[in-house]
């Protein structure tokens, strides 16, 4: 298996640069039984889950990623990330806590949990 | 537009020329016999040369000519009695600033310079004046002074790209001065007094400051100098159209007292820049008490020809510019702004290109009313629809220094999530728990993980730009930085797997204990914020997966320090014989991703009036946990007796309720699993609905939030 960090950084790369170019594009890394917990909110399911992605009203954001660890969790990853979240040009960002869990799924991953809070800057 | 430049380059040449008595001669024409555009007219070639670089500099220049023969000849129409409107004016302090323009302001003397024609090729920018504007902004605690994202915010707050030269901190570092080369881009930073930046109010001012925002609003109103008969006929024009503080200015050019008096109404080819300023003023001479205006239907492209709008009627409540050509926002920043039409509540925009194009893009008018709505923060009706503050949002942009110093994204924060009461016994349980034995007994954990845990955490030292302005100046880490797994910044292999503790003994050895001790604020609920849930096909067995946001004070060292932290768990049933059982615990941790931060304060968890999420609820002595006790004995007073700790399943041995079938007892125990209700529920919920079993699960579902907290199955582990 290839090293788990590589997997996490390159999932945490094409996630956020396939959430700022196009959020309805994230399905298929989600699965009918994956949760998605944004804010508080909870979303069942891939369908669901981009729905409520892409109603976001998050257009033009950025995420600026700060940090990420990885663990290896029952033969998947979990993730948590921190980022900035950035309007254009904008300098008062806003920061992130994003944790997912990815579980294997014949050769690739796919995000089981995905929870999503901002915590400021203050 | 370049019609009304024409009027400001008329007042240049005024300012300049030493504008004797006989204004009628020297209004378009005295100053301008040394320009090299000079067809058309003196004024006329001033126009073309302002124009804003929309047309081509040809273009311009023909434009601008032909421009400038008509603007003599209409002028000349309005002028040539005595009676010049400057001694009929009211003595109001700012009608007094613009009317003394010309002597007081040497310094603007656009067409002068000699030296003008090298600099001013057909795009330059318009009026551009070889002096500089010097502006000054300041704020109170920022460090403006040396602020380097100033500048961009500055240029995208503007609108337009800023020449920023010379640029100068003051002593305090409260103010900042630089120098901008045309009055266009200063009058666009001046405007932007008052904006918030990085929590602060910007307090902007400029040398010529006066000019800079009266120029464009003003172009020299009451310089017309008209006949007493054209003022005689505005006036009666104005009287047939008012009514009860309604002034009709729709359809002008179709007027026959204006059309027979040779006036053409603002939008009008070849109109003056100083008609719209006349007629308001005449209007607000006339009747004090208007407060609702109509403009429809003249055509106008720009609120520039009637900008003096704002001036004349500050306290105007309605506008309408209905079907007019009005197509950028630029076009109606004349009218917008600190101190103008402040108490503006209703303004209708509708059948305008600005309106128009932007619902054709955007299939919706969304931004358009955000960004109308912006620009005059009080209307409370735009284009008669009512605007709700909730619904329309600003762009991001402005979300991010908008009033709150924390602002928030548009979405609804909810407080702690939890997917039922069960989870959240047991996950309060859990943390307090946790948290009490690792700020007072980290080797007491050894128990409490797995012998394959995992254990990680990440300094994250980043600091906003709101924390630097609280005077945060970044706390110390030299207590994580060893341990800090963040990828991005630990490369090698040997020490991304020396930084992730596997199993309990190396996580509590070489992890936890390593880290700087810790008083963790969990009895006030306000600074906790909890999501968690039960899932279940992780492991063999389900797990509650924890996300924790809180707050912790390192009691060590001179001073106290309190951090922010993020803290993911997941937790699951503790086997049987395992130490964790043997302790009394009933979970046991399978994975620890811990997150410190600089201190961000609750502010990101506080839920904005939603009912429908969980109250918070403290992790500490006030939830009735005991805390004293270090002993995992202690953490489970009135927990389920071990003997009945199970896993999700419904027990097999539930006695069927008496009086269902057996198939209805198994559906009531599918029901359970699938939802969590107990027993007696399920069945009494299954009952509800006939027996239909996925009646009951979406009823369920749909009522969540109603169902007693004794109908759920007690916590599982």
């Amino acid at each position: 298996m290839a090293d788990i960090n590589t997997i996490g950084a390159q999932f945490t790369e094409f996630y956020y640069k396939t959430f700022d170019a196009g959020r309805n594009q994230l399905g298929a890394l989600y699965r009918p039984t994956s949760m998605l917990s944004f804010e508080g909110a909870q979303t069942l399911g891939d369908a669901a889950i981009v729905e409520k992605l892409t109603g976001l009203p998050l257009d033009g954001l950025v995420h600026k990623i700060s940090t990420q660890d990885v663990q290896p969790l029952d033969g998947g990853l979990l993730i948590t990330v921190t980022g900035q979240l950035l309007a254009g040009g904008e300098t008062n960002a806003q920061f992130f806590t994003q944790t997912f869990h990815l579980k294997p799924d014949g050769g690739s991953y796919y995000v089981q949990n995905d929870i999503f809070r901002l915590v400021y800057g203050l | 537009m370049q019609r009304d430049r024409n009027g400001r380059g008329g007042s240049g040449g005024r300012q300049s020329g030493g504008v004797t008595g006989n204004e009628t001669e020297g209004l378009f024409t005295s100053n301008f016999s040394g320009q090299s555009n000079s067809g058309g007219g003196g004024g006329g070639g001033g126009g073309g040369r302002v124009h804003r670089g929309a047309s081509t500099g040809r273009s311009d220049r023909r434009r601008g000519g032909a421009g400038g023969s008509g603007g003599g000849r209409r002028v000349g129409g309005l002028r040539g009695t005595s009676a010049n409107l400057p001694h009929t004016r009211t003595t109001g302090g700012d009608l007094d600033g613009d009317l003394d323009m010309g002597e007081k302001k040497k310094s603007f003397n656009p067409y002068q310079r000699p030296g003008r024609s090298t600099r001013s090729g057909p795009t330059t920018q318009s009026i551009s004046t070889d002096d500089d504007f010097i502006i000054f902004v300041s704020t109170t605690g920022n460090n403006i002074g040396t602020d380097s994202g100033l500048d961009s915010f500055l240029t995208r707050k503007a609108g337009l790209k800023l020449d920023i030269t010379n640029k100068k901190p003051s002593a305090d570092n409260n103010t900042v001065s630089f120098k901008l080369p045309n009055v266009e881009q200063a009058r666009a930073v001046r405007k932007l007094t008052g904006i918030k930046y990085r929590g602060a109010k910007l307090i902007i001012k400029s040398t010529g400051d006066q000019r800079i925002m009266e120029d464009s609003s003003r172009s020299a109103a009451p310089r017309l100098s008209s006949s007493a008969s054209t003022i005689d006929s505005i006036r009666t024009f104005i009287r047939s159209r008012h009514q009860n503080g309604f002034l009709d200015l729709e359809n002008m050019a179709a007027d026959p007292t204006l059309r027979a008096a040779s006036v053409i109404p603002p939008g009008g080819k070849s109109s003056s820049s100083q008609v719209g300023a006349v007629l308001m003023k005449v209007a607000s001479e006339l009747f004090p008490d208007i407060n609702t205006i109509s403009l429809a239907s003249n055509k106008l492209r720009s609120m520039q020809p009637i900008s003096s709008i704002a001036q004349f009627f500050p306290k105007l409540l309605n506008l309408s510019l209905k079907d007019n050509n009005i197509t950028y926002m630029k076009d109606l920043e004349y009218i917008s702004g600190p101190k103008k039409l402040t108490n503006l509540r209703e303004l209708i925009l509708l059948d305008n290109p600005i309106r128009d194009r932007a619902i054709e893009k955007n299939k919706d008018d969304f931004s358009y009313r955000s960004d109308i709505t912006k620009m005059f923060p009080s209307l409370q009706v735009l284009d008669q629809t009512p605007v709700t503050s909730s619904k329309i949002s600003f762009g991001l942009g402005d979300l991010v220094v908008a009033d709150k110093d924390t602002a928030a994204l548009p979405v609804p924060i909810k407080g702690n999530f939890y997917d039922s009461p069960g989870t959240q016994a047991m996950v309060e349980e859990f943390l307090s728990s946790f948290f009490n034995l690792y700020d007072t007994n980290r080797s007491a954990l050894e128990a409490m993980y797995d012998s394959s845990a995992t254990f990680s955490y990440v300094a994250d030292m980043t600091i906003s730009n709101l924390q630097r302005l609280k005077g945060l100046r970044g706390d110390r880490w030299e207590n994580y930085v060893d341990g800090s797994r963040s990828l991005s910044r630990v490369k090698e292999l040997d020490e991304r797997t020396k930084r992730i503790h596997v199993g309990n003994t190396d996580i509590v050895k070489e992890g936890i204990l390593k880290l700087p001790k810790t008083k963790h604020q969990l009895n006030d609920a306000s600074k906790v914020c909890v999501d968690a849930w039960q899932t279940g096909g992780l492991l063999p067995a389900i797990c509650i997966y924890i996300m924790v946001h809180g707050e912790y004070e390192e009691p060590n060292g001179s001073r106290p320090v309190v951090k922010s932290f993020d803290r993911s768990f997941i937790i699951a049933p503790a086997p049987p014989n395992s130490q964790a059982s043997l302790h009394g615990w009933k979970c046991i941790i399978i994975s620890d991703q811990l997150i410190i931060r600089h201190y961000n304060g609750p502010k990101a968890w506080e839920p904005e009036a939603d009912l429908n999420a969980s109250k918070p609820v403290a992790l500490g002595p006030q939830a009735g946990v005991a805390q004293g006790g270090a002993t995992p004995g202690a953490i489970a007073p009135g927990a389920a007796p071990a003997s009945a700790v199970q896993g999700v399943q419904p027990d097999p041995q539930q006695t069927p309720m008496a009086g269902i079938t057996a198939e209805q007892h198994a559906m009531a125990q599918e029901l359970q699993r699938q939802t969590g209700l107990n027993y007696p529920y399920a069945v009494q919920c299954l009952a509800a609905v006939a027996w239909d079993f996925a009646a009951g699960v979406a009823l369920v579902n749909q009522e969540r939030a109603n169902i007693p907290a004794d109908a759920w199955q007690a916590p599982r582990f």
